[in-house]
């Protein structure tokens, strides 16, 4: 009976992302000593939240999905789409076989792990970023599924000291090199743009000088619609979905549009990535207002004088310039790197998408304006754009997926520790 | 005793605008002030009916033309509470 009631508890309640997030985020109201009445519409919010955001992900999943089809069937190259979202949604999928798709399980122990570091040493980062978090959780365990082969137990262990350990020390590394912008601000980046961050900064160094800040700059004011992710989603990913269709003719587009315009159809694809997007962050959103006051709370009582490691949109008001210029040649760089990519004939190409252009390139904008002034920020992120595009191409290949994160720390630090994890546990076929 | 109706905006809504609402939260229980506050994007907030919008400076541009009547409050710092303080200060308990 016992046991019933326990195998029950574990596959229906623990495997499912839904209920597993209202059961920590009643935890969390306990903790928080909230009443009964607001305990029971916060664990809503978070079962509510979480299904909003499977909803608004599998959006976003089908529209790449096609697009990288019609890519794969013009070129007979290997498309690879660089959005974190569809990643994680297409990682999860992929993870629900082995049953280690409940990524909210990992997320949950890495935290505790990260506190227990931050409490134990002399590091005292906390990520704060939950969104992110939610993802890096469904990244690494799918990495490391891939990659070395670990399933199960080991799979989940791995998976949590790789999440916690990333977590905690790559945004202190970081925080050295955001001195010159922030002080003594208890403050860090808690996103994954850590060491390529770093790297920012100091190619930034060799362009230009920080006094010459990209604040004295004009800009045109049409950069700044861009802030709005909606209008970002829209129109970054309707102009690249269109380009593709382009390539690929009336003919073979025609196979998945059936009766709709060709070009129709891209421009519909672009904006349903806005849909899905916009979709998804109302469920993250939802959960995440439950999730992080109850965590935020907990570790200013278990670790007092935390350094916080929080999202990038923190730093953008120190420079809205340069997070602008930065965006800009972001985008110049990663399209370069396409090319590059071409030209080389390279099997797997990375399409361009809105985070990593967008957050990517505003964020490493700013850093790069602490270091180097509008010169290095142009000089860094356009290098950056590259190097991103580039290696979230190689990252495909060495994974074997056709979706990778897209940040650039994914592209630099991930792709390095990924090669040599392969070169230990290459069992597998590269195919 | 008012209760003001604070919106905090940031482009997605998920991630440095909860990182504002807790830290105003602190601050407006040390001021004595009742609040609501909710997390927005860009595009959520246009049309909601609240007192007063804080938002990053780099995003002030955005936020305005949405904000209907609202006091749109320009944050440079998200942790600097003293800050917070002052700009509740000035703009909110001014108005």
């Amino acid at each position: 009976m016992l046991r019933t009631i326990l195998d029950f508890f574990i596959t229906q309640i623990f495997q499912t992302p839904a209920f597993f997030m209202g059961l920590v985020v009643w935890i969390g109201c306990i903790f928080l000593k909230k009443d009964a009445k607001a305990t029971l519409v916060s664990v809503i919010k978070a079962i509510v939240g979480m299904l909003i955001l499977g909803i608004g992900a599998g959006q976003l999943k089908i529209a790449s999905e096609t697009i990288i089809q019609i890519f794969t069937m013009r070129l007979g190259l290997t498309g690879v789409s660089t959005d974190m979202w569809t990643a994680v949604y297409a990682y999860i999928e992929e993870l629900n076989v082995i049953n280690m798709g409940n990524v909210a399980m990992v997320m949950i122990v890495a935290w505790v792990v990260n506190l227990l570091l931050a409490r134990f040493t002399p590091i005292k980062t906390i990520f704060l970023t939950g969104h992110v978090a939610y993802c890096d959780s469904a990244f690494i365990t799918f990495f490391l599924y891939k990659v070395c082969g670990f399933t199960g137990g080991t799979l989940f262990i791995s998976a949590v000291l790789s999440c916690a350990i990333y977590w905690w020390l790559f945004p202190s590394i970081l925080r050295r090199f955001l001195v010159p912008m922030l002080g003594d601000t208890p403050l860090t980046l808690g996103h994954n743009l850590c060491i390529s961050g770093l790297i920012t900064t100091q190619l930034a160094r060799l362009f230009g000088k920080k006094e010459e800040s990209a604040e004295t700059l004009e800009l045109s004011g049409w950069l700044s619609i861009f802030k709005d992710s909606v209008v970002a989603y829209s129109i970054i990913m309707s102009l690249i979905y269109i380009i593709i269709i382009l390539i690929a003719g009336p003919e073979i587009v025609g196979t998945k549009a059936g009766g709709t315009n060709y070009i129709v159809y891209g421009l519909n694809q672009g904006l349903t990535m806005a849909v899905g997007v916009y979709v998804l962050l109302s469920g993250v959103r939802m959960f995440l207002n439950e999730l992080i006051p109850a965590f935020k709370g907990f570790s200013d009582k278990l670790v007092p004088g935390a350094i916080a490691a929080v999202d990038s949109p923190v730093f953008w008001s120190y420079a809205p310039n340069a997070a602008l210029l930065g965006f800009l040649c972001t985008v110049i760089g990663q399209f370069v790197g396409v090319g590059l990519l071409v030209l080389f004939g390279s099997p797997v190409i990375a399409i361009p998408s809105v985070i990593p252009l967008f957050f990517g390139g505003c964020t490493l904008g700013v850093f790069a304006n602490a270091w180097g002034g509008w010169k290095g920020v142009i000089g860094a992120t356009f290098i950056m754009g590259i190097v991103t595009i580039c290696g979230s191409a190689a990252l495909a290949y060495v994974v074997g997926t056709n979706y990778v994160p897209g940040h650039s720390d994914w592209s630099t630090l991930w792709l390095g520790i990924m090669i040599i994890l392969r070169m230990l546990f290459g069992t597998r076929s590269l195919a | 005793m008012q209760t003001y109706k604070i919106g905090v905006c940031c482009t997605f809504g998920a991630g440095s605008s909860m990182m504002l609402k807790m830290n105003l939260s602190t601050v407006f229980s040390r001021l004595g002030i009742e609040a609501e506050i909710e997390v927005y994007d860009i595009s959520g907030i246009s049309g909601v009916a609240l007192d007063a919008i804080y938002t990053s400076a780099a995003l002030i541009s955005q936020v305005e033309p949405n904000a209907k009547d609202a006091i749109v409050i320009s944050v440079i710092n998200y942790f600097n509470l003293q800050e917070l303080e002052q700009l509740t200060k000035e703009h909110l308990l001014k108005s």
